[in-house]
């Protein structure tokens, strides 16, 4: 009896111990599964990247109704339409046109009569930092074919007096829009806002849920939060190095940067950028970048370039430009950082 | 009583575990940095080795580039700005755009730290 009862507790401790083992290996496998788990998105995003709007596009979409493909081509091509349809230097745009009529009416769809009105209005608002009625001092400067120069003081003086957002009259009823004074139309600084907006329709268009951003050119438009709850990092670009200086966080809206180093030349160390101060015909001085979140791409775009042309005015441009739906970080010249109080949110992860 | 496994069989079940952990742990890290160069949203080239690189769409010449292994640039190009050659290296994370030949020249398995940068 009492021989049994050893042998008994043998196998009962023989059996806790394979008890335990298969325990560990049976947690070992669950971590390991969850490992996987954690370090594998749970959903994968679909990437195009290509050349549009006169820059580099990237477009990133995830979509489980629709082929993400599908919408990122779908994007891409109407980011190709608005490129050709208002870009000034080709003759099969409609701005080009505008530009060439010699002062008379032109009648324009209702695309570019509403951009165009909106340009405008962001001009007013601005007290004129942003003005798209610059493109004959654009092309003074060459910048329009990427071959820029320094012109003479003379030359920025008259080329100046071609130019000003209140010499753009509007016929609402007709949807025709007239040049005076002899300026040319830009929308550089607007139609990439634009685009994206656009591009932002076109996805939700295919999928009311879709989730993703595109760029352009630095321009960042969310489509929808990453894996539909987290929030998208956006590095700011440091205006003097290769890498980034802030991280902002974005679940919705848009963020657009406009800075010194994009398309420039040196010329007795001094530097020449494509920001143009509407009011000197020059280069705006006094900020390095500009970057502005919005709600929208069209707001961000347009008051990033108003923000660095007024730059030099940092207090009223943080503590104004959150009125007019953009919320700025400007870096002056030198370096020295200034943010809206309301910028600050966007850098910290909700 | 009998065991169901015996003393061998564990250690090959843990050899096991122990040898797949790494494997999920490093099969989306593959930190050895790969150039790609694209047109018109589909990768043309696909660069892993150093040297020179002769960029090509259709059978037409575009554009030659230059890597080192870790870095990038266009040393030469058929576009009439230039900028792209102007440009110099770039590391990963880095990209270079050609907007006259539509080429964009960056880099495939970057691990970075952000989705999207402004600038």
């Amino acid at each position: 009896m009492q021989k049994m009862r050893a042998s008994d507790r043998k196998n009962i401790s023989l059996l806790r111990k394979e008890v335990i083992i298969y325990m560990f290996i049976g947690i070992a496998g669950f971590l390991i599964i969850l490992l996987g788990f954690i370090l594998k998105p749970p959903q994968t995003y679909y990437k195009l990247k290509d050349v549009a709007l006169g820059t580099y596009v990237n477009i990133v979409i995830g979509s489980n109704k629709i082929n993400p493909e599908r919408i990122a081509k779908a994007i891409l091509d109407e980011l190709k339409r608005l490129t050709v349809k208002f870009d000034p230097r080709n003759p099969r745009s409609i701005i080009h046109k505008i530009n060439e009529a010699n002062g008379d009416w032109v009648s324009v769809d209702e695309e570019t009569f509403t951009l165009i009105k909106a340009s405008i209005r962001f001009a007013q608002i601005t007290d004129g930092a942003f003005d798209p009625t610059l493109g004959k001092l654009i092309e003074l400067w060459g910048f329009d074919v990427m071959k820029p120069h320094l012109p003479t003081d003379d030359e920025i003086k008259e080329t100046l007096k071609h130019s000003g957002y209140k010499n753009v009259l509007f016929d609402d009823k007709n949807m025709r829009v007239k040049l005076l004074n002899g300026i040319k139309l830009d929308l550089g600084g607007i139609a990439k806002g634009y685009a994206l907006e656009k591009a932002r329709q076109i996805a939700k268009s295919f999928d009311p849920d879709v989730t993703g951003f595109v760029e352009a050119g630095g321009d960042i438009r969310i489509i929808g939060p990453k894996f539909g709850r987290e929030p998208w990092v956006v590095a700011i670009k440091d205006p003097r190095k290769e890498e980034p200086m802030d991280f902002i966080y974005l679940l919705d809206g848009a963020v657009a940067t406009s800075g010194d180093y994009e398309r420039f030349f040196e010329m007795n160390g001094r530097r020449y950028h494509h920001i143009l101060d509407p009011k000197t015909g020059y280069p705006a001085r006094g900020t390095w970048s500009a970057t502005v979140i919005a709600e929208d791409a069209v707001t961000a775009d347009a008051l990033a370039t108003a923000a660095f042309v007024l730059g030099k005015d940092w207090r009223f441009v943080v503590l104004e430009f959150p009125k007019l739906g953009g919320h700025v970080m400007l870096v002056l010249e030198g370096g020295t950082i200034r943010k809206s109080d309301t910028f600050k949110l966007f850098e910290r992860e909700k | 009583m009998k065991r169901l496994l015996g003393k061998h069989d564990f250690l090959l079940i843990t050899i096991i575990l122990a040898l797949s952990i790494p494997f999920i742990v490093f099969q989306s890290h593959d930190h050895k940095p790969i150039v790609i160069v694209m047109r018109e949203g589909e990768i043309i080239l696909r660069v892993s080795s150093p040297g020179r690189y002769d960029v090509k769409w259709k059978g037409k010449y575009l554009m030659k580039i230059e890597f080192d292994g870790m870095r990038v640039r266009v040393v030469d190009s058929t576009c009439f700005l230039k900028l792209c050659e102007k440009m110099g290296w770039i590391g990963p994370g880095g990209t270079i755009v050609c907007v006259p030949n539509k080429v964009i020249v960056t880099f495939e398995n970057v691990e970075k730290k952000y989705d999207a940068m402004t600038w």
